[in-house]
Formats: C-alpha cells, structure tokens, sequence
C-alpha cells in the first residue's frame, strides 16, 4: 500500500514537474509572440514615420526650387517693375507656404507618436494625392480625434491614404468627397467618389486595415455614379473632452 | 526653330507646378498646354487626345502619388512614342537615374536646376540631342564604365580630349579647365571645337551622353 502510494506520489511529482515547465515553456512563447509582435509593429510605425519624412521632404525641396526658379525669372525681368512687383508677392507667399511645411515637418519630428494632429495630416495627403480633383473635405468634432488611440489613429489615416490612392488609380473620378464625425461614442469616415464604381470586390488592403481598425466597412454605388465608402467603428476616447 | 514647343508637366507639388507654368510661359518658344498631378491622369488625358494635339515632350516627376515617375515612363512611351520624356525631379539617386534612362527617358534634369538650364534642356531634347543634369553625367561616366578597350577609344578622342571631355561632364567651365591643365583658354576651346565634331553634337550634355553610350570614359 505504501508503495503504490508512493509510487502514486512520484508519478505526480513528476507530472507536476512537466505541466510546471509546460507552463514555463508557454509563458516564454507567450512573451515572445509578444516580442515580436511589438518589433513588427515598431518596424511598421518607423517605416510609415520614414514615408511621411520623404513626403515632407519631397515638399520642402520642391518649394525651395520653385522660390530658386522664381529668382531666376525675377533676375530675367528686372527691367519690368509691374511683374517684379507681383513676383515679389509670389515669392514672398511661397517663402511663407514652405516656412509653414517646415514647421510642420520639425512637430512631425519631434512628435512621439504619429498623425497626432490627423486632421491636418489628412489634408495635407489629400492635398498632395488629389491635387487633379475636386476634393471636400470636412470634419466633425475634430478636436476628438487626437484623443483616440495611436495605433488606431495611425490605421484611420492609412486606410482613407489607401482609398484616395485607389481612386486616383482606378476611379477615373474628378471629384471626391471625404467627411470624418468623430462622434460620442463611433468614428465614422465616408469618403465619396463620382467615378466609374467598384468592379466587383473591395481591394483586399482596405478589407484588411478595416479588420485591423475592428470596423465595419460598406461600400455602395451611387445612383449618380461613383462609390461611396464607409468605414465606422467604436471608440473610447484617451481623455474625454468637454465639448 | 520656329516651332513652338507644346509641353505636359506631371508634376504634383502645386508650388513648383505654378512656378514651372509661369518661367515656362514666359518663353515664347515653349507652350505648357497641360499639367497632371498623378501619371494616371497625365496618361488618360493624353491617349484621349486627338492627334496633332498631343504635346511635344512631356516633363515628368519621379514620386507622384499612385503610379511612380519611374513605373509611368514606359507607358507614356508606349502612349506617344514620338513624345521624348524628360525627367524632372529631385531625386539624384543613382539607381533612378539609370532605371530612367534605361526605361526611355531623352533627360534628366534636378529640380535644383536654374530656369536657364531648365528651358535649354527642353530645347536640346527637342532638336534631338539629351538634357542631363551636370552632376547625373557624372555620376553614369563614373559608374558605368565599359565597352571600349583603350585603343578604340583613342581613335576616336585622343587622351587630352576625353581628359576635357571628363572635366566637362563634372560641370566644369572652359576657364576652369583651362587653370587646372595650365593650357590656355583658346586651347580648351579647340578641344572641346574638335570633341564636338567628332562625336557630332551641339553642347556639352549631348557630348557627355554620346561618349557615355559608346563608352569612351571605360579607359579611364
């Protein structure tokens, strides 16, 4: 009897010793699924800062060769004073233009996270992206989007990036319509189109930032022609702001 | 020439795409009749246009939104392939340089560019010749170095003008060239008279090009 119970004993010892380093062993995996998923998604975020840096970049040296042309063109008609004057002006407004993206591109910089202030980066990409459109864009409760969470901050501006990009590929539009409500407790982005509509299924990259935004994506056609897009999810704002 | 030259800008900087239409316009030999934000665009509208309408030459940035500078060359050479492409951008990142090239660009030109350099790079390319911003000529004379042996390329420029040649292509003026060789002015001039002739050019880009093809600079 006592050797069973001690045989009995040692077998759960033993047991006990594997589910113990089972355990252990899960735990690291765990932590190191964590890791990993953390580097992957610091490596995302730098390569998305790096793309934002050659955007601004992209900007600032375009600005400042446009102000080297226009010195050079002020040079060529220096014997014009009407033109100069008005050259002058150009060039003054252009010095202010660029001096506002430098200061823009330096709080980019300096910023911990990304797209804090993502209304103003929405425009500036839309700006850039639908420079042959005719773009609206509106928001609602803007002063609420800063309080939503990076991360998700970060998937909202690439998913409305991706659809301006889609639609300047394939909608042969000419006119886009984009409004963002940050309301109480939902986000929710519409962006519209008068192109020639979907054909056939939603590109796979917007389904997938959808999912990662844990959002609900419609698409529609207009009667008018076109497609409109909305993307909607719940929030909780960081800090709750008094409206 | 008499022609005016029509030019499409793609171009999606709206500073840069005013400026460029306002130096350009000035010109009373070249014409802007289009500018485009995106090749997509650029692309659509031009295949739509009716022919004898289409423009001239086309100035094309290299990161657009969408389709890249790079991706779009060989569709607008496949769109108007008689429509020389030049391209005008900031990057002067060696593998842009020669993937333009490769995929059919007549010019290359820096944004840094002064508005002089700009307006004779268009007219070079337009009378056949190719607009390549100093530093670029460098750079492919440098790095793609191949071809001739040392022989060939000596019947064709002897070794004090393919010297000549070199310094040319790295932006340097007679009169510089002249004080680092301790020659006179004259004599650079003479040189660069017989460069000309015997590679059969007009100016300076159009000779760094064509010795760059043959591959005169392999020897050195």
């Amino acid at each position: 009897m006592a050797v069973e119970l001690n045989q009995r004993y040692t077998q759960q010892k033993t047991m006990l010793q594997r589910m113990i380093w089972l355990a252990t062993l899960l735990l690291v995996g765990i932590g190191f699924i964590l890791l990993i998923d953390r580097s992957l998604r610091q490596r995302a975020i730098h390569r998305t800062r790096e793309q934002i840096a050659a955007d601004l970049h992209d900007e600032l040296s375009a600005n400042l060769h446009a102000i080297g042309l226009l010195s050079d063109f002020v040079r060529r008609e220096k014997e014009n004073p009407l033109l100069l004057d008005t050259l002058m002006q150009r060039m003054r407004s252009l010095t202010e233009r660029t001096a506002a993206a430098t200061k823009y591109c330096t709080n980019m910089l300096e910023s911990e996270g990304l797209y804090d202030d993502l209304a103003e980066d929405m425009r500036r990409t839309a700006t850039r992206i639908t420079t042959d459109h005719q773009h609206d864009l509106s928001f609602e409760q803007e002063v609420r989007l800063q309080d939503i969470s990076p991360r998700r901050r970060i998937d909202l501006f690439l998913f409305y990036k991706e659809c301006l990009t889609n639609i300047i590929r394939h909608a042969e539009a000419t006119q886009i319509t984009t409004h963002l409500i940050a309301g109480e407790t939902k986000v929710t982005l519409t962006i519209a189109d008068n192109g020639h509509g979907l054909n056939g299924e939603v590109p796979a990259s917007l389904k997938r930032r959808a999912r990662l935004l844990k959002s609900t994506l419609t698409t529609e056609s207009l009667a008018s022609g076109g497609t409109r897009v909305t993307l909607q999810f719940k929030t909780r704002y960081a800090h709750k702001r008094k409206s | 020439m008499t022609q005016t030259i029509r030019i499409t800008l793609v171009e999606d900087n709206h500073d840069y795409r005013d400026i460029i239409t306002l130096t350009l316009g000035a010109e009373s030999d070249i014409e802007l009749i289009n500018q485009f934000g995106t090749s997509e665009a650029a692309l659509r509208e031009l295949k739509a246009m009716p022919a004898g309408t289409t423009p001239h030459l086309i100035l094309l940035d290299l990161r657009l939104p969408g389709m890249s500078g790079l991706e779009a060359l060989p569709h607008f050479r496949e769109a108007l392939p008689d429509t020389p492409v030049i391209v005008l951008t900031q990057s002067d990142n060696e593998a842009d340089v020669l993937a333009a090239i490769s995929r059919g660009a007549a010019g290359y030109l820096l944004k840094s560019s002064t508005l002089e350099k700009l307006t004779e790079g268009v007219r070079t390319v337009m009378t056949g010749g190719a607009a390549l911003d100093v530093s670029i000529a460098g750079f492919i004379l440098k790095t793609l170095q191949k071809k001739l042996t040392p022989q060939e390329i000596n019947t064709i420029l002897t070794p004090r003008e393919l010297e000549i040649l070199t310094l040319l292509s790295e932006g340097l003026v007679k009169k510089e060239i002249a004080l680092g060789l301790n020659i006179s002015f004259a004599t650079v001039d003479t040189h660069i008279r017989h460069i000309y002739e015997k590679l059969d050019v007009q100016n300076a880009p159009s000779a760094v090009r064509k010795a760059f093809n043959l591959g005169l600079f392999s020897a050195r």
